[in-house]
């Protein structure tokens, strides 16, 4: 690899200074989309967790109504 | 049927079955409104996606634009060697594949996705120059 030192054009070096300047922000940019994105898969996840307890919970109550109609037509 | 042959059973517990009844509508209610949650949270983060992609486009920009700026080195050294092993050995074979590659990556341009898979193999082919 050759390691000569390199000469750029100072306009060309001032014109790449700011672009690397807004790629940095760009770059932070995209970062905090990112975490927006994550926090809201969270809390997608957290809302099926609940959509899972919901269900579990009708089903209990089902089962509470299934057994007192069961008792009703066992009896005589 | 008369009202004379109606058969009645009778529920022994009728507040524990009403508690019941009325507790899993409220729970069905819930999982209603957990589900307007949901589609809300699933647009928000299609919304982020798309805002996603258009920032990363735009970093792309930016930074073709740098390597535009910069004096290409490492793409120059490296070239003469490869003429001069060319003339060593047969010189008329590799003229030959260059137009045949530029049919080949004009087929593959076709889509999005394979001018990223070209821009990934000509970066990776400077790094290893570099390297």
């Amino acid at each position: 690899m050759d390691t000569k030192p390199l000469f750029i054009k100072i306009n060309e070096y001032r014109d790449i200074r700011d672009i690397v300047h807004l790629v940095k922000t760009k770059v932070s940019d995209i970062k905090k989309t990112l975490y927006d994105i994550d926090a809201l898969k969270r809390q997608e996840e957290e809302e099926l967790a609940r959509w899972h307890s919901s269900v579990d919970e009708i089903e209990k109550k089902i089962d509470v109504m299934t057994h007192i109609l069961h008792d009703a037509g066992e009896q005589p | 049927m008369s009202e004379e042959h109606l058969i009645f059973t009778k529920v022994n517990n009728p507040t524990a079955f009403r508690r019941s009844e009325l507790e899993s509508v409220k729970d069905t209610i819930h999982l209603l409104q957990g589900f307007e949650r949901l589609s809300a949270i699933r647009t928000e983060k299609a919304e982020k996606s798309i805002l996603l992609a258009k920032q990363m486009k735009e970093l792309q920009l930016l930074m073709n634009k740098t390597k535009g700026l910069f004096p290409v080195l490492a793409e120059h050294h490296p070239a003469p060697a490869v003429e001069a092993k060319t003339k060593k050995g047969k010189a008329k074979t590799p003229k030959a594949k260059p137009p045949v590659l530029a049919k080949e990556e004009q087929r593959t341009l076709s889509s999005g996705l394979a001018a990223l898979e070209k821009q990934l193999k000509d970066i990776e082919g400077k790094l290893n120059v570099l390297s």
